[in-house]
């Protein structure tokens, strides 16, 4: 008997090596590294045209002689991502592998009639790298793979790291695939990056506003600063203030917000803290005599007052456009569970346009450089 | 068998015995005592086990000359005068019977038999070619000493006893090889050493049952707990300082006749990764060896599986440009990752076993041509891919760094397995392998001794010891796994008492 269930013992465990192990083994060198993908509305009504852009291997080889070129884009039109995907592998003999990809971009168009058919393929993969970046471009999405930078060999790539530096500047909200999706899932909103083709070069700057999943506004840099401060992924960037006619440049070296939602008598108030530290990196002078003395409560003052009007005026717009990208919704439901269950459905329409707000900034300036100077320090009280 | 008083009877049934052997030598001769008597003798012995300048000098000289004056009565006992009064060797047993007369010869004794006695005297003449004291081959040192153990025992045991002026250092030899008859001897000191540890270790002994022990090889195979494990649960050593250092700790060291090599029991799997140096360099220093050394076993135990892992299962893991390189690389290679690690692991293996086998010039050229072939030829021909020659010179190199060589053969071994396995089922497989290894290693013992203590079972004293060494000051106690008799190495500091209320 012993000796029969051994054996049992050991066949169940032979399978269990069997059925799990192996399917999946497949070589580096077997697979096509899909680094980015480029989503237009194809002609045709309905359709759409996938670009992938694949790295050429033998440009990444240690003895690549460094000339030819390291990507190839392959186009394929078609009504799924999934329908299109198996278009480029009857095309190759490797397997797709999107372990690696970078960037996906929807061009604005798509964008304008909704971007969920392109995302739910990604959404169920789990071989995809979450730290991804969706794009949506201005103009034609392949486009943008066609711009060369001589400095990285693939635009995807480029992109991300782009993407990544450009937080320190405070010019585009980063917002990697994880992100983008857990805000598009919980109401259907988010700000996107935006990407565009100067030609030659990939630019990417603003952002661009999805309302349940369609391309709605875009938005410019000052906005998307904003829009930065309130998502908390600020963590540099220069900020210009004029204070008696002398332009400051004020470097973000951190900075950071909170978003607490208060609800009294009825009436929604979120009450938005931003803080930062910085230094005066230059100072710029109207006249040849410059001012004998920095004055440093006026500069933070003028910080203060310009980004709280930026924040204000995009919450304003949200509220106009009756969107709410920045995820409000969720603060009301954490802070106020049951307030949220009463007007969960009306939110975008009724209860989010009617919210006030109060913005507290807080900026600081914490070294003016190594040239001496006088430094006046008074706060008005 | 009793020993006969013919002399010529006795010569021809010992001469039966050792089958008349060549090397056999028997000089026949005669003691006449004061003119008047004449007594034929002889000095039976093996060529080449004693110096012969001795047996002239020291045995045949006093003999003829001393004996010339004996002027006792007839029935006299001669062997006695010869004992107590001519002869001035340090050793000498009288024997009674063949056998013993016998086995005396073959360990390099003299025998004398005197015409007329039915005991025969033999004498403690070893004077073998043995090799000089040298520096240790597989565990060489910067800073410590560097002689090291040699073939014969008498000089390992002294060059235990010079390092512990002792009383309690004790020594127990058994002959152990129903044909070899070779000696072995058992050290441990006696107010340190577990008692129970060290009858265990007489008893396993005792019950080896070879025909002949040629190394200590042998012993260590006979007697350890888990004879079919690939990991070794005996330390072997060639330095006297690290079988000393063994004995203070309380463990029990095992020196085999004929072997450079001396055992030393119980030995975990922490004991096999510490070498000698780390206690006669400065903690820090000590510390950050160890550190790497920890670290580097692991590397050469898992970096190809992990390599076969990444490569075959989870691209996705490997940063994206390294990910594009190592693709790129082995664009145009033909075999699976597997297979690529698999023919570098195995030629590298034989390039090491090579230099081994070769004589010592040759060797030298074997790791040249090896490399040149392996590292760029391989290569250049797109048999292996260059990502591979690193992981394969980085195994070989972290696996060099294991100061005990046969812990370095079980990792050796393992590291296939591993590789097996991560190549059926990535990761999951590594992780599944690395569990039953580990699980594998938790089983074993050493004379009782968990092999991964002081990790588990977890003696925290004993960690004072282990991936760290605390300073010489702090490490005040013998090792716990031993259950010592004697605990301090130096005097704990005497806790303050609470003063009790009256």
């Amino acid at each position: 008997m012993i000796h029969k269930r051994f054996r049992l013992v050991i066949l169940t465990l032979t399978l269990a090596l069997l059925m799990t192990g192996c399917w999946d083994a497949k070589d580096v060198d077997q697979r096509s590294f899909v680094m980015g993908i480029a989503f237009d509305l194809a002609e045709t009504e309905d359709r759409y045209v996938m670009t992938i852009e694949l790295p050429v291997l033998s440009g990444f080889a240690s003895q690549s002689s460094g000339e030819g070129p390291k990507s190839v884009m392959f186009s394929t039109v078609g009504t799924s991502v999934a329908q299109m995907a198996t278009h480029f592998e009857s095309r190759t003999w490797r397997e797709l592998f999107f372990g690696h990809t970078q960037a996906i971009i929807i061009s604005g168009d798509a964008a304008r009639k909704s971007i969920r058919p392109f995302l739910d393929f990604f959404d169920r993969n789990p071989r995809i790298d979450r730290r991804l970046t969706l794009f949506i471009s201005q103009g034609e999405a392949q486009e943008i793979f066609k711009t060369k930078d001589p400095r990285e060999d693939l635009v995807s790539v480029y992109l991300n790291q782009m993407l990544n530096t450009l937080t320190n500047t405070a010019r585009v909200v980063k917002m990697n695939f994880q992100d983008s999706l857990r805000n598009l899932e919980s109401n259907g909103d988010t700000i996107l990056p935006r990407v565009r083709s100067s030609g030659t070069e990939a630019v990417i700057a603003g952002g661009a506003l999805i309302k349940d999943y369609k391309l709605i506004a875009w938005l410019g840099e000052n906005e998307t600063r904003a829009a930065a401060f309130l998502y908390n992924n600020v963590s540099g960037g220069l900020i210009v203030v004029n204070v008696d006619d002398n332009l400051y440049a004020y470097a973000m070296r951190s900075a950071s917000s909170e978003t607490k939602a208060k609800l009294k008598d009825n009436q929604l108030i979120f009450e938005i803290e931003v803080k930062s530290e910085g230094d005066i990196i230059e100072v710029y002078y109207e006249e040849a005599q410059g001012p004998s003395a920095f004055d440093i409560a006026k500069i933070e003052d003028k910080l203060n007052q310009l980004i709280a009007n930026e924040i204000l005026h995009l919450v304003t717009k949200l509220q106009d456009l009756k969107t709410d990208p920045i995820g409000f919704d969720r603060l009301v439901f954490r802070s106020y569970p049951k307030f949220w269950k009463e007007h969960a459905k009306d939110w975008k329409d009724k209860i989010f346009p009617q919210a006030k707000f109060e913005i507290k900034t807080t900026f600081r300036v914490r070294r003016t450089g190594i040239v001496e100077k006088e430094v006046v320090y008074e706060r008005q009280r | 068998m009793k020993l006969s008083k013919r002399v010529h009877h006795n010569i021809q049934t010992i001469k039966e015995e050792l089958n008349d052997s060549t090397d056999l030598k028997v000089r026949e001769f005669n003691l006449s005592i004061q003119g008047i008597r004449e007594i034929s003798c002889a000095l039976i012995f093996f060529e080449g086990l004693i110096s012969g300048q001795m047996v002239t000098e020291a045995v045949m000289q006093p003999i003829l000359h001393e004996v010339r004056d004996f002027d006792q009565p007839m029935d006299a006992n001669l062997i006695t005068f010869i004992k107590e009064s001519v002869l001035t060797n340090s050793e000498l047993t009288e024997k009674n019977t063949i056998d013993d007369v016998v086995l005396s010869i073959m360990i390099g004794e003299v025998a004398l038999l005197v015409d007329g006695f039915n005991t025969a005297l033999t004498i403690d003449m070893k004077g073998w070619l043995h090799r000089a004291i040298d520096s240790p081959q597989s565990e060489g040192v910067i800073r410590g000493p560097r002689d090291s153990f040699i073939e014969a025992i008498n000089r390992n045991m002294m060059l235990i006893r010079r390092r512990l002026r002792d009383p309690n250092l004790t020594f127990e030899r058994i002959q152990v090889g129903n044909r070899g008859q070779n000696d072995i001897v058992i050290a441990y000191i006696k107010d340190v050493a577990n008692d129970e540890l060290v009858n265990e270790v007489r008893k396993r002994l005792e019950n080896v049952d070879l025909d002949v022990i040629l190394d200590s090889g042998y012993i260590e195979q006979m007697i350890e707990d888990d004879w079919w494990s690939p990991f070794n649960t005996i330390q072997d050593t060639e330095r006297p300082d690290e079988a000393a250092a063994g004995l203070v700790e309380g463990r029990v060291a095992i020196l085999v006749d004929n072997s450079p090599f001396v055992l030393l029991a119980p030995a975990t799997f922490n004991t096999l990764m510490l070498s000698a140096e780390d206690y006669y360099v400065r903690w820090p220093a000590a510390n950050f060896v160890r550190i790497i050394r920890f670290v580097a076993s692991f590397v050469a135990l898992v970096t190809p599986s992990l390599y076969i892992a990444l490569v075959s299962f989870h691209p996705e893991m490997i940063p994206t440009k390294l990910a594009l390189s190592i693709a790129a690389s082995r664009e145009g290679i033909p075999f699976p990752a597997f297979i690529e690690a698999l023919i570098m692991e195995l030629s590298l293996e034989i390039v090491r076993e090579a230099g081994i086998r070769l004589p010592g010039p040759i060797g030298q050229t074997i790791g040249i041509v090896g490399g040149l072939i392996i590292g760029d030829a391989a290569v250049s021909a797109g048999i292996v891919s260059p990502f591979m020659v690193i992981v394969v010179a980085m195994t070989a190199i972290a696996g060099f760094i294991i100061p005990t060589y046969t812990l370095s053969f079980g990792l050796r071994i393992t590291r296939f397995f591993l590789m097996l396995a991560a190549s059926f089922l990535g990761l999951y497989g590594l992780t599944l392998g690395m569990l039953i290894l580990l699980g594998h290693l938790a089983t074993l013992t050493s004379f009782g001794v968990s092999y991964l203590s002081p990790w588990a079972p977890f003696s925290p004293w004993d960690l004072r010891d282990s991936v760290m060494r605390s300073p010489w000051h702090k490490l005040k106690r013998r090792p716990g796994y031993t259950h010592t008799k004697d605990q301090t190495r130096q005097p704990l500091k005497k806790r303050r008492r609470r003063k009790r209320s009256s």
